[in-house]
This record gives C-alpha cells, sequence and structure tokens, in this order.
C-alpha cells in the first residue's frame, strides 16, 4: 500500500451506476416501498380511467343506436304544405365524407301484414336501398323486407324467413305484394320510436320522398349537417335538416367528454407523488449522500447513481403497474382498445413525470456534510 | 502530508459563541497527532473544517506535499467520524471499497484492499455482513478501514476508539497510524493511551490551544 494518492479524484460515471444499482437492490424496504407504489400510483388511475373511457364509449354507442349523429331532413314548409326532397340526392349523399349511410323513405306507410301470418298487421313504408346499411342489414334489397324487432317480437318471424309482405290498398295506391321475399329483422331506433313494430319495404321511390335520414359519423355530424339544406333543396327551397335525438345543452358531446375527463390527468398526481416519496427518501438518506460525498461523489456521479437507483426501481414498478393496469382494466370490464391505449399513456407519462421530479430532487444542493453525516 | 492550520475561528450559524479562535498548528509529514480536550471544547468541530465537513470562515488548513505544493484536505484526506457513518443495508467490504473508489481502485482492486483492511481491523471473514447488523465497536473499524482503503495521506478520526476494549483499541491504532512517515494521521481522544501513542498532543480549551507536547518527529 501507498498512501501517495493525492490527485483529485472522481468516480467513473459507470462505477456510479453500479453502485446505484448496488443500492437498489439491497435496499430491502425502501426498494420494495418504491417498486410498490410505482406499480399502484401507475395501476389505480390507469384502471380508473381505462374503466371511465369504456363507459364513455358505451354510452356513445348507445347514443348512436338510439339514433345519435342521424340528421331527418324534410323539405321546406310552404304555405302549410311540406315540400318534398330529391330522391337521388338523398341516396347519393352515402357517398360523401362523413356520411355513414343515406336513405329516403315515404312516410305515409300503408297498412299491411304478411301472407302466412294472420293478424301480423303493421304499417308498411317503402325506402330507398340506402336503408339496408342504415340498419345494418345485408341482402339485396329487391330480394328482402326489413321487419323492426317490434313487429319480429309480434309475430314470431325471424330473419332469413321466406315471407310475403301484402300492402293493403289505400285512397291512393291498389293493394300490392312484394312476392316472395327474405326477412331481415332490425333495429329501427335509429330512425324513430314509431317505427318500431312497422315493415320496411326496399323500393325504388319517385323522383321525390317525403324525407332523407342521414347518418354522420361524429366529428363530421355539424360539417354534414351544415350543407344538408342546400344539398337537398327543392325548387330552390332549401331542406330542414333536425337531429334525430333532440339534443339540449344536457346531452353529452361525447369528443368533448374524452378530452375533459379529469381522470386522464391523474398521472400529474401519481408522479407527484412519486416524486415527493423520492424526495423523502434521499432525505432520510442525506447521510448516506454525504459518506458518498467524502469519498470523492461529485455531482455528476451522484446524480448517475441515484437515477440509476431510481431506474431500476421504477422500471420494476413500471412493468408490474402496466402489466396490473391492463389486467386490471380488462378484468372489471374495460375494453382492449382504450385499456391498452391509456394504461400504457399512465405509464409512460407517470413514469417521465416522476423522472423529472427526481431529477430535479437530485439536484437541490444539500446542507453541510457534518449535518448530513451526524443526524441519521 | 505536512498539515498546517493557520488562524482557524469558527461560530456555528445557529450558535451564539466563538467554538474556535484563532487556531493555529502544525503537523509534521507522516506524524500522528492527538486532540484532546473536554467535552464542547471544538474538537469536533476543528476536526470538520479540516475535512471539510464544514465551510471555513476564517484561516486557513492546507496539506503540504514534500515539494512544497499545496493540496485541499478534500482530497487528500479521509475521516472517522464519531458517529457511526456507514451504509447500514451494504455489506462491510461494499463499504470500505468506498474509500477504494475514491482512489479510483478498480473493482478487483477495492475488493483486494477490503479484506485486506478489514483484516487489520481485526474484522477478517466478516466481509460480507451488512453493516447494520454491526456492533457500534465493529462499525467503527468498518469506518476505519474504509478511510485506510482510500490510500489518502491523511486520515481525520474523531474518537475512533470509543466504543473499543483496550486491546482491540492499541491494535487498530497500530494499524491506523502504521508505520512512521506511512500517513498523516490526526486523532481526537479521550484516551490517554491513545494520547500516549501519538507523536504529538494539542490540548483544546474553549476553542483554543492550550497544549502543545511531545512532538517526536
Ligand atoms: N451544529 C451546531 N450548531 C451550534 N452549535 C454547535 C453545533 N455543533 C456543536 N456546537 C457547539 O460547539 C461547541 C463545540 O462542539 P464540539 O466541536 O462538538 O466539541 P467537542 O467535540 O470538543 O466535544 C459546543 O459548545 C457545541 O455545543
Ligand atoms: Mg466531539
Amino acid at each position: 500500500m501507498s498512501p501517495a494518492s493525492s490527485r483529485r479524484r472522481t468516480w467513473p460515471l459507470s462505477l456510479a451506476a453500479r453502485e446505484g444499482h448496488a443500492t437498489a437492490r439491497t435496499g430491502r424496504w425502501t426498494s420494495a416501498i418504491v417498486v410498490i407504489a410505482t406499480t399502484w400510483l401507475i395501476a389505480a388511475p390507469a384502471i380508473a380511467d381505462a374503466l371511465g373511457v369504456t363507459r364513455l364509449m358505451e354510452a356513445e354507442q348507445d347514443w348512436i343506436d338510439a339514433g345519435g349523429h342521424v340528421y331527418v331532413v324534410t323539405g321546406a314548409t310552404v304555405d302549410g304544405d311540406q315540400l318534398p326532397i330529391p330522391t337521388s340526392v338523398c341516396e347519393s349523399l352515402a357517398s360523401y365524407d362523413g356520411v355513414e349511410a343515406s336513405f329516403a323513405l315515404e312516410r305515409s306507410g300503408a297498412t299491411g301484414a304478411l301472407a302466412s301470418v294472420p293478424g301480423g298487421r303493421a304499417s308498411v313504408y317503402s325506402a330507398t336501398s340506402g336503408s339496408l346499411p342504415f340498419l345494418g342489414v345485408d341482402g339485396d334489397p329487391r330480394g328482402i323486407a326489413i321487419l323492426s324487432t317490434g313487429f319480429s317480437e309480434r309475430t314470431g318471424v325471424l330473419d332469413d324467413e321466406t315471407i310475403e309482405v301484402i300492402r293493403q290498398a289505400t285512397d291512393s295506391t291498389p293493394s300490392a305484394r312484394t312476392g316472395l321475399v327474405s326477412s331481415r329483422v332490425a333495429d329501427t331506433a335509429p330512425m324513430g320510436d314509431e317505427f318500431d313494430g312497422a315493415l320496411l319495404v326496399p323500393s325504388l321511390l319517385g323522383d321525390t320522398a317525403d324525407v332523407c335520414y342521414v347518418a354522420t359519423d361524429a366529428a363530421r355530424h355539424q360539417a354534414v349537417g351544415d350543407i344538408l339544406p342546400g344539398a337537398l333543396a327543392y325548387d330552390g327551397r332549401s331542406a330542414v335538416a333536425a337531429d334525430r335525438l333532440y339534443s339540449n345543452e344536457f346531452t353529452v358531446d361525447y369528443a368533448t367528454a374524452y378530452e375533459d375527463r379529469p381522470l386522464r390527468w391523474l398521472w400529474i398526481a401519481s408522479a407527484l407523488a412519486l416524486g415527493l416519496m423520492w424526495a423523502l427518501v434521499q432525505w432520510f438518506r442525506r447521510s448516506h449522500t454525504a459518506i458518498y460525498a467524502t469519498f470523492g461523489v461529485r455531482t455528476p456521479a451522484r446524480l448517475t447513481m441515484q437515477f440509476s437507483e431510481w431506474a431500476l426501481l421504477a422500471l420494476a414498478g413500471a412493468a408490474a403497474g402496466w402489466a396490473l393496469g391492463i389486467t386490471g382494466a380488462l378484468a372489471l370490464g374495460a375494453r382492449t382498445n382504450p385499456a391498452l391505449t391509456i394504461v400504457s399513456a399512465h405509464t409512460a407519462l407517470t413514469l417521465v413525470g416522476a423522472t423529472l421530479i427526481v431529477i430535479t430532487v437530485a439536484l437541490k444542493p444539500t446542507g453541510t456534510l457534518l449535518n448530513a453525516l451526524k443526524d441519521r | 502530508m505536512r498539515l498546517t492550520a493557520r488562524e482557524i475561528s469558527f461560530t456555528y450559524p445557529s450558535g451564539d459563541h466563538e467554538v474556535l479562535s484563532q487556531v493555529t498548528f502544525d503537523i509534521p509529514d507522516g506524524a500522528s497527532a492527538a486532540i484532546i480536550g473536554p467535552s464542547g471544547s471544538g474538537k469536533t468541530t476543528l476536526l470538520s473544517l479540516m475535512g471539510h465537513l464544514l465551510p471555513l470562515q476564517s484561516g486557513s488548513i492546507q496539506a503540504v506535499d514534500a515539494e512544497g505544493a499545496e493540496h485541499s484536505l478534500a482530497d487528500t484526506a479521509s475521516w472517522v467520524l464519531q458517529t457511526v457513518s456507514l451504509l447500514p443495508d451494504r455489506s462491510a467490504a461494499d463499504n470500505v471499497m468506498i474509500g477504494a473508489y475514491s482512489d479510483g481502485a478498480s473493482r478487483a482492486d477495492a475488493r483486494a484492499r477490503a479484506r485486506d483492511y478489514l483484516a487489520q481491523v481485526g474484522l477478517a471473514g466478516r466481509e460480507d455482513e451488512p453493516a447494520r447488523i454491526l456492533s457500534g465497536g465493529e462499525a467503527q473499524r468498518v469506518a476505519i478501514a474504509r478511510a485506510m482503503a482510500s490510500h489518502r495521506p491523511i486520515i481525520l478520526a474523531d474518537e475512533p476508539t470509543g466504543q473499543l476494549d483496550a486491546t482491540t483499541s492499541a491494535s487498530v491504532l497500530e494499524a491506523m497510524i502504521g508505520a512512521h512517515g506511512q500517513r498523516t494521521v490526526v486523532i481526537v481522544t479521550h484516551d490517554p493511551a491513545v494520547a500516549q501513542r501519538c507523536d504529538l498532543v494539542l490540548e483544546l480549551r474553549d476553542g483554543r490551544i492550550v497544549g502543545h507536547s511531545g512532538a517526536r518527529v
């Protein structure tokens, strides 16, 4: 041994990193608490948020199923009479961006029944073929008739049965039969409650029809609504586009509700809690930091040491938090898609936020070494 | 390294009186010096100022090498505190290795030094025990081994043998002081036997040097 060294020596950063890892591995309760806290502070808010978003999506789906994002367009009212809308324009709207389906309908429903089902009387409406995608029905428009769920329940006629619709004569139209067609049961709620129990026969309507139904996507609902009066104008008079569902200030705007959900900011609280906990750990350990300082650990090495300890513990906690968050959210009924993205986002944001605090805490100067070494 | 202290005065920011006044002394290269004095006379404060554990307010403390060049004690001195100052969850060897790392030792070299110096303070075979399960006296010996493992030319020790029995104290002291000229050692002590063993004795009273004896160098 030759105690001759007097030159200023600092720890290589690789040594500091190794020392930080050793501290993490031997840290017992401290390390366990940091890992467990990281796990839960990531998983719990992420699960809550994923469930909240799932609930929002389900509510939005229910709303769409009930006719949200649907316009009912009729002609202007002139001298007490309602003008019609142009059938072909209505039917062609479906090819526009933002329009998911559209069809024209003749409102004056005749009464009708099925040839094979005695007593199954119902209103029968004629609608253009766009009613198939609108109601989620497939098949050849010429070979089917659409039964509302109410009608199906009343008569016991199910999907894909061979039926024939007989339309009774009215003052203006003679009695008519569809010939043999295949039944399609569909939920007509998006069109309106008054259609429950009715029959819909895809037909070629004349040049004009009474009403045009337009289903839009959520993002472009407003934009589509703005062009409908002009697009469906008749005789130079703008049409009237009304939301199928009455909306008022209490109606949930799902895009805004998603943006504004408070749970999405919970990672800030988690990051603060983790950062605070880390600051506390460092405060309890200030004597350890002072020991290293008197043995040549200067700021860059100290930062490296604390950061590598934090990184090891936080990454372990974050991995566990991510896994727990996803399994927890799925087990509690969250949908896979928001669960994956939301839990991952919470994990990443909490980790980054807490790490920034950890670095800030590490940069904070400590008091005199003697004080740090004495009070322990 | 020769140690020179010039006109050191110190008042704790929170304190009301001067703890050290105009303290001046020299310790020759390779000598061992005992600082004695009643409790509260400023011994720990003086040692802490020398070890840069407290910021100096006035005066100067320097280490001077054989060529006359001056060095800061922050880089040339290791200390052994009155209170136990080990990393409790790390092994005895890991604690000693921290001293060796401050000297730029490799991992293998640091391990070897830990084994060597732990043996010198009577802790052979205890390398892998976590510091938290060591007794007070054992922990203090680990701190002494750590200071020696740093290979710094100066050791500053505050009551290093306070918790040791006479026999252990004597052997640890021998290890620390080492062969003459090997390192400069400053020891704060209450123990007359320790002071006896040192090359010179500085007596502190109310923050002043009142006695300076036995310069056997
Ligand atoms: N952190 C401190 N703040 C204020 N006064 C202190 C502090 N530490 C020690 N003192 C005071 O300084 C004086 C010298 O203390 P110290 O150097 O510890 O003496 P010794 O080691 O000789 O017993 C005492 O009066 C003590 O009360
Ligand atoms: Mg003291």
